[in-house]
């Protein structure tokens, strides 16, 4: 696996959603879809003092079926979202895509993510 | 309902009827992360529909999207949402995102469950009427 350390920009500050609660999400995330290479937490969750939501990108190794891997995770995410009164998503991108991607969603989660 | 307000969400309904002919326009051709992604916004068009004739305001897609998936959780239809959402948000911004046709299909149908029983929250018994 190529080497995953980025510079992954976002401060350190979460007020609105603990990191607690993160964690508690990721956790939930990897029992359900093993193989995750990292967790990154992007966008507005890593800034701000209320989170207007909360995004999450999960890592995988190129050429994971992500489809099945959405339907696996959807119950837990919507769970989380009515839970938190905050959509929560997390999106899997491939390990080359992250480190390489040139699309918004690549760069998106590339310049603001950080490791959760 | 005023006569009016019914008339309004009757045309928004039919807008959302011929995005959702459009997406299986799109599928048959082979455009099947455009399909999806038209499927999205038509589903969305009833999802805004829905809040307005509650009268629930709301902050664009995404803060429509959490009362939503409140009000569909007594139809067990919040992983269904979150799910289609997900894979629409891929189709439109991910390039690297692939799609086969199977896959599209499937994500299709599970935009209809939910597109009828939304459908079926509007409309009732006066949407078979009105069919």
């Amino acid at each position: 696996m190529e080497d995953l350390t980025l510079n992954l920009k976002g401060s350190a500050h979460l007020k609105g959603v603990k990191e607690e609660a993160l964690g508690r999400i990721a956790r939930e995330i990897r029992n359900v879809v093993p193989g995750i290479l990292m967790m990154l937490a992007f966008g507005s969750v890593n800034h701000g003092d209320e989170p207007g939501d909360i995004d999450l990108a999960m890592v995988v190794p190129d050429g994971y079926n992500s489809i099945d891997t959405l339907r696996a995770l959807a119950p837990v995410l919507a769970r989380q979202s009515i839970l938190n009164g905050l959509l929560t998503t997390c999106f899997p991108i491939g390990e080359s895509e992250l480190l390489h991607g040139k699309s918004q969603f690549s760069r998106n989660v590339r310049d603001t993510g950080r490791a959760i | 309902m005023t006569p009016v307000e019914q008339s309004s969400l009757n045309v928004k309904a039919a807008m959302a009827e011929r995005r959702r002919e459009a997406s299986r326009i799109l599928l048959r051709a082979g455009f099947v992360a455009e399909a999806v992604v038209i499927e999205w916004t038509a589903l969305r068009f009833l999802l805004f529909a829905w809040l307005e004739k509650q009268e629930i305001a709301y902050n664009g897609t995404r803060g429509a999207l959490v009362i939503v998936l409140d009000l569909v959780k007594p139809l067990s239809l919040e992983a269904d949402l979150v799910f289609i959402y997900h894979v629409a948000t891929l189709c439109e911004w991910d390039e690297q995102f692939v799609l086969s046709s199977a896959q599209a299909s499937s994500v299709l149908t599970t935009c209809d469950r939910v597109y009828k029983a939304v459908e079926n929250e509007l409309f009732g018994s006066l949407h078979e009427k009105r069919r």
